[in-house]
């Protein structure tokens, strides 16, 4: 039983009343940000990243769960309650929950909402405190071939799953990877497309580089389409299930956590994945069809247990193997860099008291947000009902506060403008800007493990597929490229003969 | 400012366009290709060095741009047939369209006042722009608490504020709030008046 001895250690150090503090303060600063339309749990993070800048590093990485989880909360009260989704993961529930709140049954789908992260989440943690280690104790034979493997995995998973095609999936990647290039190369001292300018020695921050492409662009695509109102949904009766609905709720809290927690654990990307899966076979199994379309309350608890389990898997590869495999994951990767620390299976059994330290407090920030959400619902309405003038406002005035508090010059934030314009071209082009984050933090990480197996092997190509599981890990890559283009293609013969029959 | 207004003066935006974003972003790539071969071949490896020198993954990442540049080209020229449909993120029921919830009528987000300033993107995104660009170039002469109340106030009207005092005195206090708790509260400088 592995891990089981070191939970409770980082439990008696994560239940310190200072370290409640910042869990607590983490939960809903994570939970009120993360409210506000138009800011995703990634954005969430970055632009609260500055305020840990002053912690030392177990309570930073505290409050930073905190936020992470409160962030994911957060999300799911916004698409329930205003008619107009924000970020991919929360669509799903958007489309069941803002029908049930505008039936009059919001109450109820915010709670199956708050439950159902509650459950996921719980039994999500569950699962890192025992996967984690195991994953550890595999990763800690991989040498740099293999490593190497694993990010082209990530790569090629994350460009295919996010966005509407893989081509504007790798357009997003591509340029995260040059974003990335910018600066010092670690090994060598040279510099690396700084064009001359000395503030870009240091390389981009990732904060700056997520505000950047989540906040600035974001605001400039909301003005380019020209002024649009948004309604809330009053929520009305009582804050509790009643015993039918919960009937309805607890299975599909199972099976979305089922979904979500061991596809957000897998070493790749698409974490998305399983609110999708989730909505799907709700809608399959549900004993009420008639309701899906308006307001089905399994179409609420299962994306949303499926969308929080799959956020607590993405730390599976994010501690064990240090591998990002969505924004926020890269956001709190770079986090952890600003302290010196670099998950992986090293920082398990060099840093073995701050990890379980961290996976303790999500346990205790997960309870923190239930017993914080039911009763707060009504804070979190007030809080979307800001005029966007002031939300946006305040947005833009705290994403150039986070810039000038991570780089501390004028240039970062020319450099924050320069982000969110390109940004703003590719919201325009359809290309996604989450593997652009990935990209970003994965991009110097796979160049460092290419570089340390060709210097192993005196620069002998062969080592990259020396090992089983290197193979493995390419064919597996080469499948995800090719797979949606042969399933696409599958779909476009069948659709030609059915309207060849029709 | 009520839906029907907002809606009609965005005509066609719903209309399929010649996808010129993909196009713009499609040379992008290339240029940015392009200055990244250019910058690698300025990159000398220091002797000794095993394996790949700095320049190596420069030149693969660049020549992936060269390639994906054109094919995004092609795509936005077929208009983008290879693509699945963007999923429709609108299902939902609209803003004011009429319908009405169990719950009660919807409560409108912001207040019903006009806009300070006119319905146009473009004068909008304007002054959004100029918000931007002011904020700089106040921090170093006007510091911190100048250059926020004016970005404040600035992005405010480009998103349509109903009252300019209003906005300029909760950007004031905010940037107040701020600038005392980062500087006395986090310890983080930040530019006072004079831009120090």
């Amino acid at each position: 039983m592995g891990g089981l001895e070191e939970l409770l250690g980082g439990f008696a150090a994560a239940l310190t009343p200072i370290n409640l503090l910042w869990a607590l303060v983490g939960v809903t600063l994570g939970t009120a940000v993360g409210v506000l339309p138009g800011i995703g749990p990634a954005l969430t993070v970055a632009l609260l990243l500055p305020l840990t800048f002053k912690l030392d590093a177990t309570s930073a990485l505290i409050m930073f769960g905190g936020i992470y989880y409160g962030g994911m909360y957060g999300g799911s009260t916004t698409s329930i309650l205003l008619n107009t989704p924000g970020e991919s993961a929360s669509i799903i529930s958007a489309l069941e929950g803002n029908k049930m709140a505008r039936a009059g049954r919001g109450a109820a789908a915010l709670a199956t909402a708050a439950i159902g992260s509650f459950v996921a989440g719980t039994i999500a943690t569950v699962g890192l405190s025992f996967v984690a280690p195991y994953m550890v104790r595999i990763a800690l034979s991989f040498g740099p071939p293999e490593y190497f493997a694993l990010m082209v995995v990530a790569f090629t998973t994350v460009a295919a799953v996010l966005g509407r095609s893989m081509l504007r999936g790798l357009v997003g990647l591509a340029l995260g990877v040059t974003i990335g290039l910018v600066g010092i190369d670690v090994q060598t001292g040279q510099s690396r497309l700084t064009l001359g300018v000395p503030q870009l020695l240091d390389g981009l921050d990732v904060v700056v580089v997520v505000v950047g492409l989540f906040a600035v662009s974001e605001a400039l695509s909301v003005l380019a389409l020209g002024e649009r109102r948004e309604t809330v949904t009053p929520v009305r009766g009582s804050r509790l299930l009643s015993r039918p609905d919960l009937r309805r709720s607890w299975p599909a809290w199972l099976r979305g956590t089922a979904l979500g927690f061991p596809i957000g654990a897998l070493p790749a990307g698409g974490a998305e994945i399983p609110t999708f899966l989730s909505y799907a076979a709700e809608k399959r199994l549900t004993k009420h069809p008639e309701e899906f379309g308006h307001g089905a309350i399994e179409g609420v608890a299962g994306p949303e247990a499926a969308n929080n389990a799959a956020a607590a898997g993405v730390l599976v590869p994010l501690l064990a193997l240090g591998l990002p495999t969505s924004a926020t994951a890269a956001v709190i990767l770079a986090a952890f860099q600003n302290y010196g620390l670099q998950p992986g299976p090293l920082l398990f059994t060099s840093q073995s008291a701050l990890v379980w330290t961290l996976i303790a407090s999500l346990y205790i920030g997960n309870v923190m947000l239930l017993v914080l959400n039911l009763p707060l619902v009504g804070v979190w309405v007030r809080l979307l009902l800001i005029p966007p003038y002031y939300l946006y406002a305040g947005i833009l005035v705290f994403a150039t506060l986070g810039t000038f508090a991570v780089g501390g010059s004028a240039t970062d934030l020319v450099v924050l403008y320069v982000i969110g314009a390109l940004g703003f071209l590719l919201r325009r082009a359809d290309v996604p800007v989450a593997p652009a984050v990935v990209g970003l933090i994965l991009g110097p990480l796979a160049e460092e493990q290419l570089r340390r197996s060709l210097a192993i092997s005196q620069g002998e190509p062969g080592i990259l597929v020396s090992s089983p599981l290197a193979v493995v890990l390419y064919v597996v890559a080469a499948a995800a490229l090719l797979l949606p283009v042969l399933t696409r293609i599958a779909a476009a013969n069948k659709a030609t003969r059915a309207a060849r029959v029709g | 400012m009520s839906a029907p207004v907002g809606g009609a003066t965005v005509p066609g935006a719903r209309v399929r366009r010649v996808d010129v974003a993909s196009l713009v972003l499609a040379g992008l790539l290339v240029v940015l290709g392009v200055v990244l071969l250019v910058d690698a071949s300025s990159i000398t490896s220091p002797l000794g060095t095993t394996g790949l020198g700095p320049a190596v993954f420069p030149r693969a990442v660049a020549v992936i741009l060269l390639v994906l540049g054109p094919l995004l080209a092609v795509s936005a020229l077929r208009g983008g047939g290879d693509d699945e449909p963007v999923p429709a993120a609108d299902a939902g029921a609209g803003p004011g369209d009429g319908v009405e919830s169990a719950a009660g009528p919807d409560v409108l987000v912001g207040d019903a006042r006009p806009a300070v300033l006119r319905d146009d993107p473009r004068l909008r995104v304007g002054v959004f722009v100029l918000a931007l660009v002011a904020h700089v170039l106040l921090l170093g002469t006007g510091g911190y608490v100048v250059a926020a109340a004016v970005l404040f106030l600035g992005v405010s009207l480009a998103f349509g504020a109903t009252r300019v005092l209003r906005s300029a005195v909760v950007g004031l206090v905010l940037a107040l709030v701020i600038f005392y708790a980062f500087t006395i509260g986090l310890g983080l400088g930040l530019p006072d008046l004079g831009g120090r």
